[in-house]
């Protein structure tokens, strides 16, 4: 008897320790995961939201968005969410929220184990491993591209087919310190966005505010890893020289110009009017010394403008009088160069005919007016007409949106854009870690820059081969 | 025999929900690790492709250097675990409990703290411009150096910080196992006149063999899966100088995709892992008891 109870007792206490292991198991994985099923804002017009007409009962469909990092990017999601499923009551959607510092992790295990979501607000930089692999489906017969300027659906675009929705555009080049550049006396070599400027007054800029003593520096060039090399590429095209060839099959990085950049990298680095410690600098580094006063100038988009505007005036940042300008760019080569990111949702192929249409239907929601002005509304900050940097460009969103802050200047600067860095090319990710151990070397002087420059091509030519 | 196992049931049954998920989640991927290791599988999509990641591995300049690499954390790592942990063993056992107690938590507190935490202190503490160190260099006008950002420095420098990790459990380990040398060999070797460094290598190094092999055994292979700290700290450079196996194989699967030839990574570091382990096994392995 006891020995029948002994058993029965491990039963049973085995039986509740499988399960209670599941259920810990089972836990969603996301950061947050909310169901909107009902609208939660009263004020969001569900009248005017568009409801999808059909015939016959509409199905009953859950939908999986994820959406950028951010916490105002979340509400903006919940939002958009709560007013789409409004309109189309038998639409549930679950918005889970992407992890700024691994999401690329996050998009290829969810390429790797099939639980990809329907519709992402992703960077193109984050999905292109993605759309170049046949993991999204094209959206070219839900966009109206007068819409959109056309340099930016060519962004968003591979073999001839749009993938993402270029909702809004950051725009990268160089933040600017004016305080410590006055400070130093040359302001004025400084232009704004929409000026060029020489690498001799780029140099003279850098070594006149560089203090070795007082730790000041007028530039940091980052190669630690792959954060940050889109600075190296402008570079390279403001140097004149060349990237990928026209149809990115063949790297052309060990160019003549290139070389010339790098040259002027090392003569910089051995001149000391650079942060020391070239080759392991990362670019959060400069980013901390920017944001502290002590470096005058780093690569940077308007998004980053905008934040430190708003911790300068919640007092979590020094003030001073920062600004933006666009990279040196060699006579003769034109301007002002910069580098684009657009942002957008995207459809996974989920192979799943229902949730497709609907996925469907909810981008188109999203590039709605009405949706796109839940984000221009979020993005302001009170009190000010100043938009994130990430200025939605849907040409009739972007022409209301008055007085524009540092950010959006730097947007209306798109028609300037300088050229691809080729992330919309397969293995974009791969191709960028070929390139920054080679530059590391370069300013070791472990090689030559030509060598190294030939190291990339070789190493990049093997990636594009495969 | 039968009855011995009907005995038995019930603790089969409570080895049982432990035995599910260790099958499933341990014993299971490392066979479906094998599996795709066959594969040129990039995230979803793959076709049988045999051996020829493998051929690809060892033809890889990348993956040869990732390996030197690793194999330096071991062969700097385990021997300097082994010793510091020890000395530091040695020196606290004869103190006080209170000053024993002291001790244990100030080198067992790295291993609390997470690794993600304590990789970036030593990034502030190391950075080039405002970092600590350099700080202190300067006060006694040494200039400052980019220790994360020169090659030859910075794989010195990871295996430091990732020995004051290896150390705190060691130091516990050899403090517990000192305490059961019985006190009457010691006695012995004093009436016979031995020296304090007779009795460490000739009474306290032999009877500490087993734990000895337990910790290079754990420590090599832990050397052998360093990943945190190059992934936040250098990046894996400069210049591929810190680049681990680890990190190549995240890299390999989490950022290109590849997860056929990051499985086949991770198949030739387990093997290398086993053959070390099989090899210390071997030769020094003891059947000291006391």
């Amino acid at each position: 008897m006891k020995r029948k109870l002994s058993i029965l007792l491990s039963v049973v206490l085995a039986v509740v320790l499988v399960v209670m292991m599941a259920a810990v198991g089972c836990k969603g994985t996301t950061a947050e995961t909310t169901a909107a099923e009902t609208t939660a804002a009263g004020e969001t017009t569900a009248a005017e939201t568009t409801a999808v007409e059909t015939t016959a009962a509409p199905e009953n469909v859950t939908l999986t968005y994820w959406a950028q990092p951010g916490p105002t990017e979340l509400e903006i999601a919940k939002e958009q969410v709560a007013a789409f499923t409004a309109a189309n009551p038998n639409v549930t959607i679950s918005i889970s929220q992407m992890a700024y510092d691994t999401v690329y992790e996050q998009i290829a295990i969810a390429l790797a184990t099939g639980g990809v979501p329907d519709v992402a607000n992703a960077s193109i930089m984050w999905v292109a491993s993605a759309m170049t692999g046949g993991y999204l489906l094209p959206i070219d017969d839900l966009i109206n591209p007068d819409e959109y300027p056309a340099g930016a659906l060519e962004l968003s675009s591979f073999n001839g087919n749009l993938y993402l929705c270029p909702e809004s555009g950051a725009g990268f080049a160089l933040m600017v310190n004016r305080t410590l550049l006055k400070e130093a006396g040359v302001n004025d070599l400084v232009p704004d966005v929409n000026g060029t400027w020489s690498f001799d007054d780029f140099y003279k800029v850098s070594k006149a505010v560089t203090d070795l003593g007082n730790k000041k520096y007028g530039y940091a060039i980052v190669s630690a890893n792959e954060q940050g090399d889109q600075a190296h590429y402008m570079m390279m095209l403001s140097m004149g020289g060349k990237l990928y060839n026209e149809d990115f099959t063949k790297c052309l990085m060990n160019d003549p110009g290139n070389v010339e950049l790098m040259n002027f990298y090392l003569k910089m680095v051995d001149d000391k009017v650079v942060v020391p410690n070239a080759a392991g600098l990362l670019a959060d580094d400069a980013d901390l010394m920017f944001t502290n006063g002590l470096l005058a100038m780093t690569y940077g988009n308007g998004w980053q403008v905008d934040a430190s505007l708003i911790a300068m005036k919640e007092g979590t940042q020094p003030e001073f009088e920062i600004d933006m300008t666009t990279f040196p760019c060699k006579e003769g080569i034109g301007g002002p160069f910069t580098h684009k990111a657009f942002s957008g949702p995207v459809l996974f192929d989920t192979k799943d005919e229902v949730r497709i249409k609907w996925a469907k239907e909810f981008l188109k929601y999203l590039q709605s007016d009405e949706s796109l002005q839940l984000r221009v509304d979020a993005l302001t900050p009170e009190g000010s007409n100043a938009n994130l940097g990430q200025t939605v460009i849907k040409k009739t969103i972007a022409a209301t949106i008055a007085e524009p802050s540092i950010g959006a200047k730097m947007n209306a600067v798109l028609t300037s854009y300088a050229g691809s860095v080729a992330a919309v090319a397969p293995d974009w990710s791969e191709r960028r870690a070929a390139f920054f151990p080679e530059l590391q070397k370069i300013l070791l002087k472990e090689v030559t820059p030509q060598e190294g420059l030939d190291a990339v091509v070789t190493a990049i030519d093997a990636i594009l081969a495969k | 025999m039968i009855k011995k196992i009907k005995n038995n049931i019930p603790g089969y049954l409570f080895v049982l929900p432990f035995l599910i998920f260790f099958i499933l989640f341990k014993i299971y991927p490392i066979f479906n690790a094998i599996y795709i290791s066959f594969f040129n599988l990039k995230y979803e999509k793959g076709d049988w492709i045999g051996i020829q990641n493998y051929i690809h591995i060892f033809k890889d300049p990348l993956f040869l250097k990732a390996l030197g690499n690793t194999f330096y954390f071991v062969v700097i790592l385990v021997p300097l675990t082994l010793i510091v942990s020890f000395t530091l063993a040695q020196l606290i056992f004869r103190r006080s409990n209170r000053l024993q107690n002291f001790f244990r938590a100030a080198f067992y507190l790295p291993i609390v703290i997470s690794g993600v935490v304590i990789s970036i202190l030593w990034l502030y503490l190391l950075h080039p411009i405002i970092g600590l160190i350099n700080y202190v260099l300067s006060i006694f006008h040494i200039p400052g150096v980019a220790w994360l950002g020169n090659t030859h420095t910075a794989l010195p420098v990871l295996a430091l910080i990732v020995l004051t990790w290896f150390i705190g459990s060691n130091i516990i380990i050899f403090l517990a196992s000192l305490g059961n040398i019985p006190v009457t060999y010691y006695e012995a070797a004093d009436l016979d006149g031995a020296s304090g460094l007779r009795k460490i290598f000739s009474i306290t190094l032999p009877l500490l063999k087993p734990t000895s092999l337990y910790i290079l055994i754990t420590t090599s292979v832990g050397a052998l899966q360093i990943f945190e700290v190059v992934r936040l700290m250098t990046g894996g450079g400069p210049a591929q100088t810190t680049t681990t196996v680890m990190y190549l194989i995240y890299n390999t699967a989490f950022f290109y995709g590849k997860f056929g030839l990051a499985s086949a990574m991770g198949v030739i570091l387990a093997i290398i892992a086993v053959i070390i382990a099989v090899l210390q096994f071997k030769f020094l392995s003891t059947d000291v008891e006391y």
